[in-house]
């Protein structure tokens, strides 16, 4: 290689060279200011260079007792700075130019106090020297014992975190240091992988009571109900898990009052059920699930619309919670995902029906049609035999599209309510005789939702065919009539202020082709409100739904507040009042108000 | 070729070259920092989150969050136990929650606050790119590291924040700040992202620290942690498949 190759050879290697230096050069901080400030037996030091952030190392020596900060690519605008300072468990502050690129600062102690020190901000550091009282959140007014610049710099660098800060001259030492970076341990029960083999179970439940007093007249406890929920769920394999959960329930207020006859004791004091059990199997495109399930269509909040599938259990009205209210069924449901739509078809071969509270218990539905002035006898209602006659499916189709989530539905199924026939007898004495029993319809709807304005746009509309209503007309010879009825729902879901969830909701119920026998009303309206809060960091969840109808201007008011002790406990306060007339659904229950006061433990 | 020629060619390939190294596009530097952030393909993390008031007890919530290209996530909550069962799932600005005392998914807004100072976005969307455009402003640097400094403007008006002012260090792309602004300018939050640690074959954060600049001491850490990479299916990140979910 000649001279001369070699010498352009040396060229570009420094032009190289000064190519990857470059980016390796970073200017050293020039120490600016100490300040401390000092509260009952606590001090903070704090040390501020020109930029960026010179690393740190810190440990203590003996003889004397002192602690040492060494702060890297850092200098020191004069040889060396000294500094007595009149802090419980430091004597002394000293910084020296510790080597070439380094400045140590050293506290001289007189005994080895707890201290933690943390970069605040990029070239700002403090030491919390900490006394007996260990006070983490005391706010300071530092004042300087040494400056290189004036101490109202108007850095920009600083003003992204301090900005809009009520005092800018008193900062909170907040130890985010001293919480370590998470690892797998706080997960180790969670062995939540989607795709994994894993046969973990888990194993939760909660406990609760929930006791209630009667506000109306006679005040009396109506509930002293104690509940187990247990649920364990597990998988096999990637395609196979499994849920398996159940209640037992004990109401104690049967044993402790004499408010209820034994026919509600017997109804409702215990109960032990079999919840959602099912096998959850799944496929590429493909889900099934199989067991006892709840399986719920619709959007609305609050109330039963779309909510066509499962029975309720109506023994405490409407006031459960829905997942509580909801009877699961032995079914098998089938999913079936393509793109942007899924398919689903349900079948249940063994239909079951609501629950209702017996003759006498706090929310009896039966004398709501009583017809005065005569004698009522009700039978028991006669529920369909099992068969494959008997049974119910339905079709779901559902898809998400340019921001509308919308379905359609069709159910094949038992009205839930009982058909309440009637015969009259006329001997010995003029007797109604009722006899419950359940009658197929069909069930056509659909439902939508849709983001507009910052909010939840939703809705939903029903089609029942083939529904029974009673009649008022003694010369109709079952007290029946068979008629088509079209229901709808429009609701609206918004948050104000980042903070108070709201939802307002109208509903319609018509009953098509409409004469004046039938009991119920042609047309049934309603209106909802639902708002809810969080104070106090979440602690309390103050909530209110209301909801009225809007001929009878009955309604139903539920304030309630929820207490989050812990993770693990949560107290509800709550109150149902029941406003208006009795002929309406709300007024009917008006003597029964009450308080109530629910108390869980999730494990 | 004369060899002066030669040496000129390669003085303006080295020069040219480096000249790329900092004139790259915006667009550019974002992906490579969201590629930092997150992986950009399926995986799923668990996330511990640390709400913390000067004078209060400090509040921790877990989730596992589950990531599916750039803008599928269902985010599960795993504790408090009282929470344990209620999924998100977010569809680019779509979002259902999942509770069991509803059995339902319910359709919300993005503004609904999960956590502390972390909204749903935060925690969720993993992407700066897919939902802002970037614009480079003057470098800045931070802790002694030499950064790009890009202005974000929203795509999209249902996007968490308006703006975004981030920084990225030069060299390695890792985000080591960001500023959250509202559409009226006012900033909302700062973010720090720290404890950079290899995970899946590249240096990522695994903390970040949102900071109230309203009220001093108000924060909300986000930790993550056993991030892995996963195959999910299309069908999973559905609202039906919300009842699925394994806890």
């Amino acid at each position: 290689m000649t001279a001369r190759y070699r010498k352009h050879i040396f060229f570009l290697l420094l032009i190289v060279a000064a190519s990857l230096s470059d980016a390796a050069t970073i200017p050293l901080s020039l120490l600016k200011s100490i300040q401390i400030d000092q509260k009952n037996d606590e001090c903070i030091i704090q040390i501020e260079f020109s930029q960026k952030g010179p690393a740190y190392k810190n440990f203590i020596l003996s003889d004397p007792q002192r602690l040492i900060f060494d702060f890297s690519r850092s200098i020191l605008p004069e040889t060396h700075l000294n500094y007595p300072i009149d802090c419980p468990y430091i004597q002394n502050i000293r910084a020296s130019q510790n080597t070439k690129e380094s400045v140590r600062l050293v506290l001289e102690t007189m005994n080895a106090p707890e201290y933690l020190i943390k970069e605040v901000l990029p070239g700002k550091f403090k030491i919390k020297i900490f006394g007996e009282n260990r006070d983490v959140d005391a706010t300071y007014k530092l004042r300087p014992i040494f400056t290189n610049e004036p101490l109202n710099s108007t850095n920009p660098k600083s003003k992204a975190i301090t900005s809009g800060s009520a005092d800018p001259g008193s900062e909170s030492f907040v130890e985010v240091e001293k919480i370590p970076p998470v690892d797998s341990t706080v997960f180790e029960n969670d062995d939540t992988s989607q795709n994994g083999e894993g046969k973990k179970i888990v194993i939760s439940g909660q406990m609760r009571n929930k006791t209630a007093v009667r506000i109306s007249t006679p005040h009396e406890v109506t509930q002293i109900q104690n509940r187990l929920t247990l649920e364990v769920t597990g998988t096999f394999n990637s395609r196979i898990s499994y849920n398996i959960s159940g209640l037992l329930e004990y109401d104690a207020v049967f044993d402790l009052t004499n408010n209820y006859s034994e026919l509600v004791k017997e109804d409702q004091e215990k109960r032990l059920e079999l919840r959602d059990t099912y096998f959850d199997i799944g496929f590429d495109h493909f889900d099934v699930r199989i067991g006892k399930q709840q399986i719920v269509w619709g959007q609305a909040v609050g109330v039963f619309f779309a909510d066509v599938v499962n029975p309720k259990n109506l023994k405490e009205y409407i006031l459960p919670d829905l997942e509580e209210i909801r009877i699961p069924v032995w079914a098998i449901d089938l999913e079936w995902h393509v793109r942007d739509s899924t398919y689903e078809f349900v079948f249940i071969p063994f239909p079951e029906f609501n629950e209702f509270g017996v003759v006498g218990s706090e929310f009896d539905f039966t004398s709501k049609y009583k017809a005065e002035g005569i004698e009522q006898r009700i039978l028991s209602s006669k529920e369909p035999s099992s068969g494959i006659d008997n049974s119910e499916f339905g079709f779901r189709s559902s898809t998400f599209i340019n921001g509308w989530d919308t379905g359609v539905f069709f159910f094949h199924g038992f009205d839930k309510f009982p058909v309440n026939y009637r015969s009259i007898l006329y001997t010995p004495d003029p007797t109604i005789v009722v006899t419950p029993e359940y009658e197929k319809m069909n069930i056509l709807g659909a439902t939508f939702s849709y983001e507009l304005m910052g909010g939840i746009a939703k809705g939903e509309l029903i089609y029942n065919s083939g529904k029974y209503f009673m009649v008022s007309d003694f010369n109709d010879l079952d007290g029946v009539v068979k008629k088509n009825n079209f229901e709808y729902l429009l609701g609206f879901d918004y948050t104000f202020l980042d903070n108070i969830d709201t939802n307002i909701q109208f509903m319609h119920s018509m009953i098509l082709s409409y004469h004046e026998n039938i009991l119920e009303d042609e047309h049934r309206l309603f209106l909802s409100l639902w708002v809810q809060t969080s104070l106090f960091d979440s602690k309390l969840e103050p909530e209110l739904f209301i909801i009225g109808n809007l001929r009878y201007t009955d309604c139903m008011i539920r304030p309630k507040l929820t207490w989050n002790v812990a993770d693990t406990l949560r107290i509800i306060l709550g109150v149902d009042l029941f406003l208006g007339e009795r002929k309406g659904d709300f007024g009917y229950f008006k003597n029964k108000d009450r308080v109530y006061l629910l108390t869980t433990y999730y494990f | 070729m004369s060899l002066n020629r030669l040496v000129y060619i390669l003085v303006c390939i080295v020069l040219v070259g480096r000249g790329n190294a900092v004139a790259q596009s915006p667009e550019e530097i974002l992906l490579k920092s969201d590629a930092v952030r997150s992986p950009q393909y399926d995986y799923s993390v668990k996330a511990r989150i640390i709400d913390i008031k000067p004078g209060k007890e400090d509040k921790m919530a877990l989730y596992e969050v589950l990531l599916k290209g750039r803008d599928n996530a269902i985010i599960k909550t795993l504790d408090p136990k009282a929470d344990r069962g209620t999924s998100l799932l977010m569809l680019k600005y779509d979002l259902w929650v999942f509770m069991r005392t509803i059995s339902k998914p319910l359709r919300i807004s993005l503004q609904q606050r999960l956590f502390g100072e972390a909204a749903n976005g935060d925690i969720a969307r993993a992407n700066f790119s897919g939902d802002y455009d970037p614009r480079l402003l003057e470098p800045d640097a931070l802790k002694g590291d030499p950064c790009y400094v890009l202005e974000l403007s929203a795509k999209d008006n249902r996007v968490t924040y308006h703006k975004v002012k981030l920084w990225v260090k030069k060299g390695n792309y890792h985000p080591l700040k960001a500023e959250f602004f509202a559409f009226s300018g006012k900033l909302l939050k700062v973010c720090f992202y720290e404890e950079f640690k290899e995970i899946l074959g590249i240096i990522r954060p695994t903390r970040m620290i949102l900071i109230d600049p309203l009220i001093k001491g108000k924060r909300t850490i986000i930790d993550y942690v056993d991030m892995k990479k996963e195959n999910f299916s299309d069908k999973m990140f559905t609202k039906h498949h919300l009842k699925r979910l394994k806890y």
